[in-house]
Parts: C-alpha cells; structure tokens; sequence
C-alpha cells in the first residue's frame, strides 16, 4: 500500500472561480482536484482495498449487500443463476448495482476500517475540502461528508435517481474518479437527464476529477461495458447541512 | 445541449448535434442483416430512403450516398463508419427506448470528457458535422433499436 498521506488538493485551484458557474448550473466538473502523488496514493487506496460489497437493489425495500468474496466463492452453476435471477429483473426492477466499500457506514457502526480508508473519510470531513467546497458554492452549510469507495464491474450501474433522503439533509453529492484510464465507449457516464429522459450533460469518468452537484437533480451512472478494461474506480458520497 | 460546455470556460464546440422531428418513419422490415462487428445493418429499401430525403430537406440538406438500418441488440454497440469523407451525418431513430438505462444512446462526447446525448425516440432525427458520436451499449432486457444512419451535404 502506498503511503502519502495526509492527502492534499490540488493548491493551484480557485474554488471562488467556479462558483457563479456552480450556482448557474447546480454542478460542475472539476478536473485534477488532488496533488498528483495525493490521487495516486488514493487510487492505490481504493484499488487495494479488500473488503468490497456487491450493492444490489431490486424494488422498494429490496437492498442486498453481498460480500463479493461470497460471490467470488459461488460455484459456476450458481453464479450463473444468480446472474440470471439479475438479469430477469433488470428490465424494470433492477436500480442499481455495484461495488462498495461504506466507509462512513462502516466508521459510525463502530466497525474496524482500514486506515488508509478512514484517512479518505477525515481527509473529505476535514478543513480542507470542506472549506473548497464551501467556497466554490458559497455554502455555509457544510456540515459533513459521508464517504464510500466504489467499484463498478461490467455490466454494473445506476439508474436514474434523485438523492434525496426525507431523514438526511443532503445538500450535495460528489464523485471523486481514480480510475487511471478510461474510455467514453467503456460506458461507466455519470450522466445529468432532463425531463425527458435524455443525457443534457454527462462526465465521462477521469482520473483524478471530482464531480460535484447539487441535489436533489435526477441522474444516472451508465452500464459499464464488456469492454472495460479496468474497474471504474471513484470515492463518492453526499455533503450534508448541519442539523 | 451543450449551453453548459461554453459556460464552463471551455472553447465549446464546433460539431453543435441538431435533433429535429423528422416526421414517422414507414415500417421496414429488412430480410438480410449483415454483421458489422458490433451491431448488425441492412440496406435502406427506397421508402425509407424517400423518408430520409424528405426529413433532410425540411433542414436544407440533401442525401449522400445510400443511408443503411442499423441494428442494435442486447451488448451491441457503436455506429457504421461513413464510406467516405462527408460534411454532415444523421441518424433517425426508428424505435423507441422507454428510459435512459436502456442505453444504446446517442452520446456525443467532447475531448474534456463532457458528454450530451439522446435515448433512442422513434421519427427524432440526429444531425452533426464532424466526428461520429458513440452509440453506447445495449442494456440487457431493453428492446433492441433500429437507426436510419447516412450522410448528406447543404444545399
């Protein structure tokens, strides 16, 4: 594991800069947020890390947190029904799936996390981002983040959704990407939809780029394809208002 | 669609994608598909071609060359490269999707990274000028889409 903590933004970025943009479109892309040996030591982190879950929701009410090592430790045959059981369902039911780890979760249940986990989660809680943050959406706000790491495979996505929780105050969602390389044809868009159903914006995913909008706004992560040669990797969560 | 792109900062684009009503497509129905790697195509039979001529001058342009139906089913993906080097390509959507995660969109992507696109809406007509746009994958359980797909000069 690397180890280049504590990790540290990107110090030639203007936070007040972006915000008439943010404030004009509810979300922005910004590229390169991290110091460059900061997002290596994070996406050696995320890739590294070993305790991913398979996140799987079908319907209201029907989450299921799978370990994916009891998925890797399913026979062919039964790996095989389960995949049919999904894929039956995903023409309506099927909202999201992939690979978490909850750090947040995980932390505020007491449960062990990983060191270098629970430095991404102080270092997205801590002054740094948060005063970034706050002052590229002239937001005070700003309470905290709760942060999870997540891995989509192929055929893994999320449907079109709002964020919005009626016992959270979310007031913003980011997705931080680690994925070294990617391709727009390896699907993986977080994609902004319009009324309508079609993608007014999306941002392909890129290393080292944090996207950050305003909820609740409807969107979605597109499948990622067959032909992705490398997971899509990103640490993403939601920053909440004080109570 | 990409109001969003210049005010970000960014130079915009040069290649704005036009989506225009092109009016409802006659029912084809083709008896040869052809495997083109990633999807399937068949040759647009005169009906369809008329339609396509029709819907490209109600935007001041004209057919070039033989448009073609391209097939998308489950896990297919991309477009046909044009036979040759043409100003401006379309696309008419010949089916219908019922929402985004079905994929098989039409998503233009910028050098950036930023994308905007289009689910497939029956007798919707795509134009743009450069670089063609990706045509993500089919999702598993959506319906397969069927594309009228050429190019066409102004005027």
């Amino acid at each position: 594991m690397t180890r280049l903590f504590p990790l540290r933004l990107n110090d030639g970025l203007q936070p007040t800069a972006y915000r008439p943009i943010f404030r004009a479109h509810g979300r922005l892309h910004v590229p390169d947020i991290l110091d460059a040996a900061s997002a290596r030591a994070l996406h050696d982190v995320v890739a590294g890390a070993g305790s991913w879950t398979r996140s799987i929701h079908i319907d209201e009410g029907a989450d299921y947190d799978i370990p994916v090592e009891d998925l890797d430790a399913l026979s062919a045959d039964e790996r095989a029904g389960f995949e049919r059981s999904l894929a039956d369902s995903s023409s309506d039911n099927l909202q999201y799936m992939f690979d978490t780890v909850r750090i947040s979760s995980e932390l505020k249940a007491g449960r062990a996390v990983a060191d270098p986990l629970r430095a991404v989660h102080d270092f997205l809680n801590g002054p740094d981002f948060m005063r970034f943050v706050a002052e590229m959406t002239g937001d005070d706000r700003l309470a905290f983040a709760d942060v999870m790491a997540t891995r989509y495979l192929p055929g893994h996505f999320l449907t079109a959704h709002g964020d919005e929780h009626p016992h959270e105050r979310r007031l913003y969602a980011y997705v931080l990407n680690l994925t070294p390389v990617w391709r727009a044809d390896w699907g993986g868009v977080l994609m902004f939809l319009d009324e309508d159903g079609h993608v007014a914006e999306g941002y392909v995913p890129a290393f080292n780029a944090l996207n950050i909008f305003s909820v609740p706004q409807t969107h979605a992560v597109s499948m990622v394809s067959r032909l992705a040669r490398s997971p899509r990797l990103s640490v993403t969560g939601w920053i909440h208002a004080r109570d | 669609m990409w109001e969003v792109d210049a005010e970000q900062g960014g130079e915009g684009t040069a290649r704005r994608p036009r989506r225009v009503a092109a009016g409802t497509p006659p029912p084809t129905d083709p008896d040869h598909w052809r495997d083109g790697g990633t999807f399937q195509w068949a040759q647009a039979d005169a009906t369809l071609k008329a339609f396509a001529e029709r819907a490209l001058r109600g935007q001041e342009l004209t057919l070039a060359g033989d448009p073609i139906i391209v097939r998308h089913g489950v896990g297919d993906r991309g477009l046909p490269k044009p036979e040759t080097s043409v100003e401006v390509r379309f696309a008419v959507d010949l089916t219908d999707s019922r929402r985004t995660l079905d994929g098989a969109l039409l998503l233009f992507v910028e050098a950036d990274g930023r994308a905007a696109g289009w689910r497939a809406e029956r007798g919707m007509m795509t134009i743009w000028i450069g670089e063609d746009p990706e045509l993500t994958e089919l999702a598993p359980g959506a319906p397969e889409r069927l594309t009228l797909v050429g190019s066409a000069s102004g005027v």
